[in-house]
């Protein structure tokens, strides 16, 4: 930086503003610094170390994304991604089970979630044939697609009935879209009510250690085991107790695990 | 005569030289430049009189004659060090209204106009006007300098000064003293003094090259020379660079530099320039303001010790240099290789891979970085001269860094090999062009050798039957097991904590299409009652068709039409309690109406209507039977059975009804002979 020079012998002469405009502009740059990147940058330098097979620094910085209050498919995707390879499969369970609340149809977070349940033999908990015959949307399409579906077949079914109601002449193919109105409107109802009242209402969580947890007919260390619990298997809670909570395995099974076994699905 | 007096006496020319009258002359100077402004009269009683000598020479004195005018230039000090400010004065006598005359650029000097100063004297009843235009003027270089002439143009004619000969010498230097007998008579010397010859203050713009090509990244000089004078407050240079994409300027460099025998102090200012397109484009002129430090001088007292202590004032500098003009050569198109991706320079490359020791399926990251002097922004990712038995991923640049005119830029691929057959990792090719040797130039890695292992714990599928040999699939055919790579951009981002289907907007949307639904469904319901059901659309539609007939009623009491009046009010009557009252037209009576179960005293106000209706039909004689009443009677009647919303019962069988009195004529017996 300058600071002064000499000019004419026994003198000296200072450059003060290109000085102050220098530190400005380092302040600036400082206080730039100082400031905390957005969730983008973060996430975009998140894949960077991932792609530099800094996994356990990707994953931490993904984390951040999400403990700001953001969320999406992708940044659950590459966050399950992250601690996979840095060998936390039920942590990489965990979170593409969030993925796909977010993408159900994504053929990637349902190839790596299989592949990841395949490698720590988690059950995938797949429903029922009824239930996907009767809630045929409720695993293919994300809440908020389900409920602008649901809306707007609702208001659509409504406003059509109107018109058949005020039409005198209420043609036949009015009724025949009503009823494809009706039909679809159910499904899509229906549909949204069980993926809320399966994903959102119910209290599920995913074991994220290694190994298998016990699975205790009390909520105590000593208790007789009752079943194991693979990592990064989808269980549904039940009921707490300090340090304890009772889950539900998909065959139905019931049993007690230390709360730090598990992390919730929702974060 | 004091000091001060004796210098101006020394300062003025000989010819001007004269010993004021004091006894009689007055003389009254006004200065427009705030700072400067002052009466110079010796005495200010001397001013006050002068101003009242103004005001009354108008009316007591005759109007100066008209003549031309004299021009005179003057300069304080006529010698001085480079660095000192000089006062140039052009002194106009014979006219006030005289504008500053533009002197242009001085050579050797920064030039200032400080301000004109006016000045009127009355000498012996004659009155003298004139006006002295300031200069300031600030050597920039030593040397015997010419001022002028000067040229004043005023009312057509142009009237011109004597030149002026001033002496700078080098600011470590006592001026010599000024000769006797003022100005020394113009001599022009050209060139100056060596490196001095640009002056105190230099500014200068320049390329290694003036030929550049399409992309090439420039570097560019920008050198200011302070030669023996203070500066301060130097700024960032300013560059006009149409066509061209300059960098920033960074940190500049300072050192000190001795050009033909002088100390000159240079701070050098280093960027780069990158010409977008071919063509002749200019650069600059560079701008650069500073301030320069002119001691303040004191007054009468020629002591470097008051010149310090009074301090020092800055004169700001604006500072140009020369543009410079590059001829930009657009990039050949012979030669030009197939993976050439736009980058211009000279390069180096560096390959290399993590892991090299690994199992089929796994990822390997082929780093490359790029390093040389140039462009490397335009620049793609080099390419792999062969990915047979790798999967791969789009390439990933990482982040360029520029220094001066050396570059750095990375890229990231990443291979997966399918199988464990893979050996090496092909040689990576980078294409540039290299503007000193003007060609196109290809630089290539050499290939990187791989151990690749059969997956771990790779599903074999195996066929067993009846004890024959195990037979195990074709390896080739075998895919490696991994998850699918992350994802390059992060989606949809949004809050956790709301959702848009919690918003209240989508909330209170949905309960209007079913509002709007049960609103057409009630309207369809009324609509088709009113179509099938009689005694409905009679009840309903009775206050409208009875409104209608009051109408007409008051129509006809307007008119003061007595039978048309009565006629219409008892048809109307009788039309809406029938409707009303679920009654045939002719059964409107006052045993019929209180059978209808209304309240008492709105059957007592029908009986009183019917009553006076009586009257007036078989008494017709007793006067108009006051109509107003009998139509307010008749609103009141209707205004309180239209708040009756329930549809009367059905009506009783006619012959069940018993008649007291006489009923009021039905609607055909009405017609024609009035109420």
């Amino acid at each position: 930086m300058i600071a002064a020079y000499a000019t004419a012998p026994g003198r000296r002469a200072t450059l003060p503003l290109l000085a102050l405009l220098l530190s400005m502009s380092y302040a600036g740059a400082a206080h730039a610094a100082d400031a905390p990147p957005s969730p983008q940058t973060t996430f975009f330098h998140a894949n960077a170390l991932y792609k530099d097979a800094q996994y356990a620094a990707a994953a931490q910085e993904y984390e951040q994304v999400v403990q700001s209050g953001l969320e999406s498919g992708n940044l659950y995707f590459n966050l399950g991604n992250a601690y996979f390879k840095a060998g936390e499969k039920g942590k990489a369970i965990l979170n593409y089970e969030r993925a796909r609340r977010f993408m159900p149809r994504d053929p990637d977070v349902a190839a790596n979630l299989a592949y990841a349940q395949s490698l720590t033999g988690a059950d995938a908990c797949a429903p029922a044939l009824w239930q996907r015959l009767a809630f045929p949307l409720a695993h293919r399409v994300a809440t908020g697609g389900l409920v602008w579906l649901t809306s707007a077949a609702y208001t659509l079914l409504l406003v059509s009935l109107t018109g058949y109601r005020l039409w005198p002449r209420r043609p036949r193919w009015l009724a025949y879209t009503l009823t494809g109105l009706t039909l679809f409107v159910v499904v899509a109802s229906s549909s949204l009510a069980d993926q809320l009242l399966g994903a959102v209402a119910r209290h599920q969580a995913v074991v994220i250690t290694s190994g298998d947890t016990p699975a205790r007919f009390e909520p105590a260390a000593s208790g007789t085991v009752h079943f194991a619990l693979k990592e990064g298997t989808l269980v549904r809670v039940l009921d707490t107790r300090p340090g304890w909570l009772q889950i539900a395995r998909c065959d139905g099974l019931r049993g007690w695990v230390s709360g730090e076994a598990l992390a919730d699905l929702r974060p | 005569m004091g000091l001060r007096n004796r210098r101006r006496a020394m300062n003025r020319p000989a010819e001007d030289r004269r010993p004021l009258k004091r006894a009689q002359s007055l003389t009254v100077r006004f200065s427009r430049t705030p700072f400067r402004g002052r009466l110079s009269s010796a005495r200010p009683f001397m001013a006050g009189l002068g101003l009242a000598a103004l005001l009354i020479v108008p009316v007591a004195s005759p109007a100066p004659a008209r003549a031309d005018i004299s021009v005179r230039a003057s300069v304080n000090p006529p010698r001085a060090r480079v660095g000192e400010a000089l006062a140039l004065i052009i002194d106009i006598n014979g006219a006030q209204n005289v504008t500053a005359p533009a002197l242009g650029a001085i050579d050797g000097f920064d030039i200032q106009y400080v301000g004109p100063s006016t000045q009127i004297s009355i000498v012996n009843g004659q009155m003298n006007a004139s006006i002295q235009h300031r200069y300031s003027l600030l050597p920039m270089r030593a040397g015997h300098f010419t001022l002028g002439p000067f040229a004043i143009d005023y009312q057509g004619k142009q009237y011109q000064t004597a030149a002026l000969g001033v002496d700078i010498v080098a600011a470590g230097q006592a001026p010599a003293q000024a000769p006797q007998g003022g100005a020394a008579p113009a001599q022009v010397q050209a060139g100056a003094q060596g490196a001095a010859a640009g002056g105190a203050l230099r500014l200068t713009l320049s390329a290694p090259k003036q030929e550049v090509y399409l992309h090439e990244r420039v570097p560019v000089d920008l050198i200011l020379y302070v030669g023996p004078i203070r500066v301060a407050d130097i700024q960032y240079p300013t560059l006009p660079a149409d066509g061209l994409s300059l960098d920033k300027f960074p940190e500049p460099s300072q050192q000190q530099q001795v050009i033909d025998g002088e100390t000159f102090q240079v701070v050098h200012f280093q960027t780069t320039v990158i010409p977008l397109r071919s063509g002749s484009l200019t650069l600059g002129p560079a701008a650069l303001r500073l301030n320069v430090l002119n001691r303040r001088r004191t007054q009468g007292l020629n002591d470097q010790f008051f010149d310090d202590f009074f301090g020092t004032e800055r004169r700001p500098i604006d500072l140009r240099s020369d543009p410079l003009v590059l001829n930009v050569l657009p990039l050949p198109d012979v030669g030009k290789p197939a993976g050439f991706s736009g980058a211009v320079g000279t390069f180096t490359m560096q390959v290399s891979a993590a892991p090299t020791e690994l199992n089929a399926g796994d990822p390997i990251t082929v780093h490359i970085a790029l390093t040389g002097s140039g462009n490397l922004a335009e620049a793609g990712a080099p390419e792999l001269t062969s990915v047979d038995g790798f999967r791969t991923y789009e390439a990933h640049a990482g982040k360029s860094e520029s220094g001066g005119t050396t570059v750095n830029k990375t890229f990231e691929q990443v291979l997966i090999p399918n199988d464990a057959s893979v050996r090496t990792i092909a040689p990576v090719r980078f294409s540039y062009f290299d503007p000193q040797a003007r060609r196109y130039q290809t630089v290539q890695s050499q290939p990187i050798a791989l151990v690749v292992r059969a997956p771990k714990n790779a599903p074999h599928a195996e066929i067993v039957a009846g004890g024959a040999p195990v037979l195990h699939t074709d390896p080739a055919e075998k895919l490696g097991r991994d998850i699918v790579y992350i994802k390059d951009d992060p989606g949809s981002l949004r809050r956790r904590a709301l959702p848009w289907y919690g918003s209240l907007a989508f909330l209170l949307w949905q309960p209007i299409p079913l509002l709007l639904f049960g609103a057409a469904v009630w309207y369809d319901q009324r609509r088709q009652r009113l179509s099938g059901d009689v005694r409905y659309a009679r009840f309903t539609r009775a206050g409208k068709e009875a409104r209608r007939g009051l109408s007409t009623a008051e129509q006809a009491l307007s008119e003061g039409d007595r039978p048309r009046f009565y006629d219409a009010l008892s048809r109307t009557m009788q039309t809406y309690l029938s409707a009303k009252l679920d009654l045939p037209p002719g059964r409107i009576d006052l045993v019929t109406v209180g059978t209808r179960g209304l309240p008492s005293d709105c059957a007592q106000r029908i009986a009183e209507f019917l009553t006076t209706c009586e009257q007036v039909r078989f008494a017709p004689s007793a006067g108009d039977g006051d109509m107003r009443g009998t139509l307010a009677l008749a609103q009141d009647v209707i205004k309180r059975l239209e708040r009756e919303r329930r549809l009367a019962p059905r009506s009783l069988p006619l012959a069940s009804s018993v008649r007291h009195g006489s009923p009021l004529p039905s609607q055909g017996e009405g017609q024609g002979e009035g109420v």
